[in-house]
């Protein structure tokens, strides 16, 4: 697939805050879509593939189901975006090596190990912990693909209610007019 | 290197009591809001203010800047001033076109920076800006009182001072954008700035510079200089919607650290052993000033006034209170403060506001503590039944109620597509509802209560076959680390007000003179008795002013 030649250019905030609202237009829920919104910010800041974010929304809805076994967890089923926290949660709680059902998961689950500070290794299907250091990110204006960004900017107009004239009244609480 | 022992301190009120929308919505401004704050940097940066741009025709249409340097770094404030036709004047977010229009800018900018930002400042959300640009504001004119001004002025008089007492402002900004909206620099880009670290200090001071730049922009229409008094009293008004709302339930750990430091500074001053006479005079001296205040807080709302009035009846009550023998007593504020419970809330939270001014050296240091560069984590190793315990200890508030109650869900909070602006809808009777906005927190965390697993498992675990009470684990976690962070009421049901929402951000911003327009939208004075520009050597004494018109 070629890569969009158009770009946007956007604050760290502005990109977490789309990404999150993006989730929650794609059915996914709220602690996973605050999750999938700073890892954006993360992927964003430490100039890294920012399309992991779109193609979690974009991905149909699969059920999430662990194995946990004695020395590492292995995923049964579920999308990235149900995975990668779970994951995560697994390495925060003493997991160093997980498997996945879908390879294509893999840098999405290594982005949210990363944002929390935790890096992984992985062949295939197998993630094991690194002890290699994290990159951290900048704080700087990110340019991100229009496809990209179209793509959240789409999935987030799910969250936002058409308006009336009476909502548009009574749902901020102001007149139209202000001239005293 | 020497440890000093931390002040004294009683008691901090708890979060059962604080965290009350109806003692959030009677919030005072304190020493400790973000504006003062700004003010003693200022003055201890031995900050000047200068002017190098003034480019209005005579009407007062054209661009200005001022500049500063403050903790090493240059800021400029970029105003634009345009003709806005009277039909298109509103203080709502889907306003198109304003009065005045602002940038501060990072640094001094060139000729080509200022060209670009006096062609894009008017368009507001519809332009882009760059990380140069640090906020974005813009302010509408209080027609009536700027139009006074300027005849008063063109007459060769002062403005009639019942009618700046009256309004408080030239004019009202309708929006102060910081961290990274519409391209603006993220917060990042400047938090680790001397002075800027704390919540807001960037868009506190663009509101203080606007407020000079309206005094000048009165002043050259008008063709005379306001007296010193009038420009102090001349804040800046600002209308303040469900915009804000949805912030503090949004940031809970920034939340938390604003009420942990003024609850702090509540329980350090009432832990003071006993005051001396410079004390015990400027305590009376502010009573009197507070009395003041609220003989010219006149707003034609109706709950607003009731209150406004309660709160005249029982001042001069608890004015009387303040014996020689009160105040000479042991541990006397912790006496006041114990026995305002008497009062009604608003007087209650006016008392406390008062009790933190004259103690400055022992509670200003607090203020570093409210920016927090945190957000709320999971912790996943955590046994389910403590989070079990934790929401018994602390969501008792939550799950007493009956969210298929009409009344208890009556209200639900969504974006709306237009404007993107935040609103309130009601339930029963809108469209809209199955895209509501999650600031349902309570609700959220009873649906968590009542699905509990058959065995004592890791959280990480329960949320595998529980995904969607993640975000709702994740508050319960941090409720229990910050117990500050949650506003205890319903923000779905038939009585919630928004404005008390609106009252206690604002009221840490340093806001006064509250004046609702409705349930759900405010106007506030800020900045009304600070400094001028060339007043930074006094810079701290102007808690709830009056006019010294």
């Amino acid at each position: 697939m070629a890569a969009s030649c158009v770009a946007v250019m956007l604050a760290l905030n502005e990109i977490g805050g789309m990404a999150q609202k993006a989730a929650r237009g794609a059915c996914i829920p709220l602690g996973q879509a605050e999750d999938l919104g700073r890892v954006a910010i993360y992927l964003a800041a430490t100039g890294g593939n920012v399309s992991l974010i779109t193609r979690a929304l974009e991905e149909p809805y699969s059920p999430l189901a662990l194995d946990w076994g004695a020395d590492a967890v292995t995923v049964q089923s579920g999308q990235a975006a149900l995975v990668a926290p779970a994951l995560r949660d697994a390495f925060a709680m003493g997991y160093d090596t997980a498997r996945l059902a879908d390879p294509c998961h893999a840098p999405m689950v290594g982005a949210f190990l990363a944002e929390d500070g935790v890096a992984l290794r992985w062949e295939g299907l197998d993630l094991t912990r690194s002890d290699t250091t994290v990159l951290p990110g900048t704080c700087k204006p990110v340019v991100i693909p229009d496809a990209d960004w179209s793509a959240w900017a789409r999935y987030a107009a799910n969250t936002y209610v058409p308006e009336t004239d009476a909502s548009r009244l009574a749902g901020a609480g102001a007149g139209l007019t202000d001239n005293d | 290197m020497k440890d000093f022992p931390p002040p004294a301190q009683m008691p901090m009120r708890p979060p059962g009591t604080v965290m009350r929308l109806r003692r959030m919505g009677a919030s005072f401004p304190t020493r400790l809001s973000f504006l003062r704050t700004l003010m003693r940097a200022l003055a201890s940066d031995n900050v000047k203010v200068t002017r190098p741009v003034w480019v209005m025709d005579a009407n007062g249409y054209g661009h200005a800047t001022y500049h500063l340097r403050l903790g090493g770094f240059d800021y400029t404030l970029i105003a634009v001033s345009t003709d806005l036709p009277p039909e298109m004047r509103t203080d709502r977010v889907i306003a198109t076109a304003w009065d005045t229009t602002y940038v501060l800018y990072d640094g001094i900018p060139s000729q080509a920076e200022i060209d670009r930002v006096v062609a894009t400042a008017p368009q507001q959300e519809a332009a882009r800006f760059t990380a140069r640009d640090l906020v974005l504001s813009r302010a509408n004119k209080s027609v009536r009182l700027f139009n006074h001004v300027i005849d008063a002025l063109r007459a060769g008089q002062q403005p009639n001072a019942d009618k700046i007492r009256e309004t408080g402002y030239l004019m009202r900004t309708t929006a102060v954008y910081g961290n990274g909206k519409f391209g603006i620099a993220d917060r990042g880009h400047i938090a680790k700035r001397p002075f800027m670290g704390g919540p807001f200090m960037a868009e506190m001071l663009t509101v203080w510079l606007i407020r000079g730049f309206t005094h000048d922009l009165a002043e050259h229409v008008g063709g005379a200089e306001l007296s010193r008094e009038a420009k102090r009293h001349l804040g800046i008004g600002n209308s303040t919607g469900l915009g804000m709302a949805p912030f503090l339930v949004n940031h809970p750990m920034l939340l938390d650290a604003w009420m942990q430091v003024r609850e702090t500074a509540v329980a350090r001053v009432r832990a003071i052993p006993s005051l001396d006479a410079a004390q015990i005079s400027r305590i009376y001296a502010l009573v009197t000033r507070a009395a003041q205040h609220l003989a010219e807080w006149n707003v034609p709302d109706e709950i607003a006034a009731e209150r406004i009035t309660t709160l005249r009846r029982e001042w001069p009550a608890f004015a009387a209170t303040l014996t020689p023998d009160a105040l000479t007593s042991q541990h006397p504020i912790d006496s006041i403060l114990t026995q305002s419970a008497q009062w009604s809330v608003d007087t209650q939270e006016l008392i406390a506001a008062l009790m933190l001014e004259p103690f400055g050296e022992l509670i200003d240091g607090l203020t570093d503590c409210m920016a927090t560069p945190f957000h709320p984590t999971l912790d996943p190793s955590m046994p389910y039944s403590e989070l079990t315990s934790m929401i018994d200890r602390d969501w008792d508030w939550a799950c007493a109620i009956d969210y298929d109650d009409a009344r208890e869900c009556a209200q639900f909070w969504y974006v709306s597509e237009e404007k993107l602006e935040p609103r309130l809808g009601s339930r029963h009777i809108e469209v809209g509802a199955e895209r509501e906005s999650p600031l349902d927190i309570g609700r959220q965390v009873k649906a968590l209560a009542r699905d509990v697993p058959d065995s004592d498992m890791p959280v990480g675990r329960f949320l595998v076959e529980n995904p969607q009470h993640r975000a709702a684990a994740r508050r319960v976690q941090t409720l229990g680390r910050h117990p500050y962070a949650e506003i205890r009421d319903n923000l779905i049901g038939k009585d919630c007000l928004p404005i008390d929402l609106l009252r206690c951000k604002l009221a840490f911003f340093g806001a006064a003179k509250f004046d609702p327009k409705s349930d759900r939208w405010t106007r506030i004075t800020l900045a009304q008795g600070a400094p001028l520009f060339d007043e930074l050597d006094n810079a701290d004494d102007w808690w709830l002013p009056v006019a010294s018109l």
